[in-house]
């Protein structure tokens, strides 16, 4: 067993005011306020869909798409607002630039660097709902600059 | 038969399973870069495995490394039965978790790619590391004030982060895309900001040779204030709340206060103090990796940068410089630490790799940098062919930069066994 003697031995020459209480302090509130900014993050982002004026909670079967995305890990290769891999494209407006058919057929046949998925007809039309979904919620990349994602630039332009 | 003693557990040199699983992840990548460039490479090996797979055993030797620190530093006051009980925890989070991602059964969501009953077996494990440590806080507070309080907030972090990347699994409180989308990227900022400030606390106590004083109030309220906010800077181009993206540009800005610092930090190292310290390569390749990471951090955090390299290989450039020239070599520092057996004849083991470790991460860099500058150039002005072929060939040369990678991570890694092991000869003769 180690005593305490065993722990690398250094000066521990401080001044006597210094208390390990400030320590505890410090910790305690950068937890705490990290918790508070979790909590405020999840609030505020609840809120977003009033002042952007689109519904941005998804129906039961956008929920479930969501999940055929997850259990398929299509995000190695795909992201979603630049979250998730590189690999592929981004999907976020997939399901505006290409029709139905078309995104139905890519997911099934796959191409040279997708694999086919071959997914049942629910899990299929699920997956595509969510990606329908997706693409109403906003727009990615933003192509004209400088960019408006719902009032951001408009606050911060002057700045720069 | 053969009846394993589940109390040799206590034994658990999580330094070297930190080495073992930097070489593992460093292969499967490999393996991954070249599946960027060749797709039809090796069909039985998909990429929805080798990814969550590359990054959960980089998570594994990041905590692994913290674990190892932390038994380096504390008092050893848990009873045999207890460790057993803990290192086992920690055993059935990488096995359990390693099983699922191979058998192409991963969450599903980035970077925190396991089950949920895996992030139960880790949990169990931080919280034993913080017990550690309480333990001994009154010895590691004297012996650095600064660096036990990132040491204890990075394990705070890390346990916060892991326990906001299961909330997904509570399907009725995010309906709502954009507030799952806003926790899931603060889990990954907090998760990983956890980790860093961990090793880099660690680094202070093992490496500083004077105890490090609080810092004052008003440079611990911004760097508290950068920490704590820096995160929002994943929602530019998505449609998170306004508040977070100014927060977050306000905070990443501030940073700029902790590159300065950092440049200071650099000009002070004199290569003549270490002369005869083996250890100046992996101290001046910290303090370099610190530098490019906390510069990269700001610069991707303007704006107008943000919406150009968002979504690249710029970014994932970011995240290696920290991982790998950051954290990396101080587990490695953590390693050579109280060594007995350290001396020139054994000095191009160690000098060597890091020279190609850093090489190969400076390749990475310009290649992959290049690729995110221009994926924005043809976002913004023009997409022609010439400059998608270019950007398509510049990736061969991830493989053959990840190649050399894997070889100084796997020629460090070796080193330090061999180490160890005179060490050990050494003890017993």
């Amino acid at each position: 067993m180690k005593t305490e003697a065993d722990i690398i031995p250094r000066e521990t020459s401080l001044e006597p005011s210094t208390s390990i209480k400030q320590s505890y302090r410090r910790i305690l509130l950068v937890f705490v306020f990290n918790l508070l900014v979790s909590f405020s993050a999840y609030y505020l982002s609840l809120t977003q869909q009033d002042k952007i004026s689109q519904s941005l909670t998804m129906t039961a079967n956008q929920q479930l798409g969501q999940l055929v995305w997850q259990n398929k890990n299509c995000y190695t290769c795909h992201s979603i607002y630049g979250l998730g891999g590189h690999l592929g494209p981004d999907l976020t407006n997939e399901a505006g630039r290409r029709n139905r058919d078309f995104i139905q057929a890519y997911i099934q046949q796959g191409s040279i660097g997708m694999p086919a998925q071959k997914l049942d007809e629910k899990p299929l039309q699920q997956l595509i709902e969510y990606l329908d979904f997706l693409n109403k919620t906003g727009e990615f990349p933003t192509h004209t600059f400088p960019a408006h994602p719902y009032g951001y630039y408009s606050n911060i332009k002057q700045i720069f | 038969m053969f009846v394993p003693n589940i109390f040799q557990f206590q034994k658990i040199n999580y330094l070297f399973i930190s080495m073992l699983f930097f070489c593992f992840a460093a292969l499967i990548g490999l393996f991954a870069a070249i599946k960027i460039v060749h797709p039809t490479f090796s069909q039985s090996i998909p990429f929805i495995i080798l990814r969550p797979l590359h990054t959960f055993w980089v998570i594994v030797a990041l905590l692994s490394g913290v674990g190892g620190i932390i038994y380096k530093l504390t008092l050893h006051t848990f009873s045999k039965k207890e460790h057993a009980f803990y290192s086992l925890n920690f055993l059935c989070f990488i096995i359990w978790s390693s099983w699922v991602i191979v058998t192409g059964q991963a969450s599903g969501r980035e970077y925190f790619s396991w089950p949920l009953i895996s992030s139960v077996f880790l949990e169990m494990f931080l919280i034993h590391l913080l017990l550690r440590l309480f333990q001994s806080k009154k010895k590691l507070y004297l012996q650095s004030p600064e660096a036990f309080w990132l040491l204890a907030l990075g394990l705070l972090f890390i346990q916060n982060g892991l326990i906001e990347s299961q909330y997904w699994h509570l399907h009725n409180l995010f309906k709502n895309y954009v507030a799952d989308l806003s926790i899931q990227w603060h889990s990954i900022d907090t998760f990983f900001a956890g980790i860093n400030t961990a090793l880099y606390g660690g680094a202070a106590f093992l490496l500083d040779t004077k105890p490090k004083p609080l810092r004052k109030p008003v440079l611990f309220g911004i760097a508290a204030f950068s920490l704590l906010f820096t995160f929002g800077h994943h929602h530019y181009i998505s449609p998170q709340p306004t508040l977070l993206k100014n927060l977050a540009l306000i905070a990443s800005l501030l940073a700029v206060i902790s590159f300065w610092r950092h440049v200071k930090a650099y000009k002070k190292i004199n290569p003549q103090q270490f002369k005869h310290d083996l250890t100046f390569p992996l101290w001046r390749a910290i303090e370099f990796w610190t530098l490019v990471s906390v510069a990269s951090g700001v610069l991707f955090a303007i704006p107008q940068f943000n919406l150009w390299i968002h979504s690249s290989y710029l970014v994932v450039i970011h995240a290696m410089g920290s991982m790998i020239g950051v954290n990396f070599m101080i587990i490695v520092l953590a390693n050579l630490a109280e060594r007995k057996i350290l001396t020139s004849s054994n000095e191009n083991w160690l000098q060597n790799p890091v020279k190609w470790i850093n090489l190969s991460l400076l390749g990475l860099w310009i290649t992959l940098g290049l690729n995110g500058f221009l994926k924005g150039w043809q976002r913004f002005y023009i997409s022609v062919d010439y400059i998608q072929s270019f950007r398509d060939n510049m990736l061969l040369l991830f493989p053959v930069l990840g190649f050399f990678l894997l070889l100084g991570i796997v020629r460090l890694s070796y080193g330090l066994w061999k180490l160890n092991h005179m060490e050990a000869l050494s003890e017993l003769g």
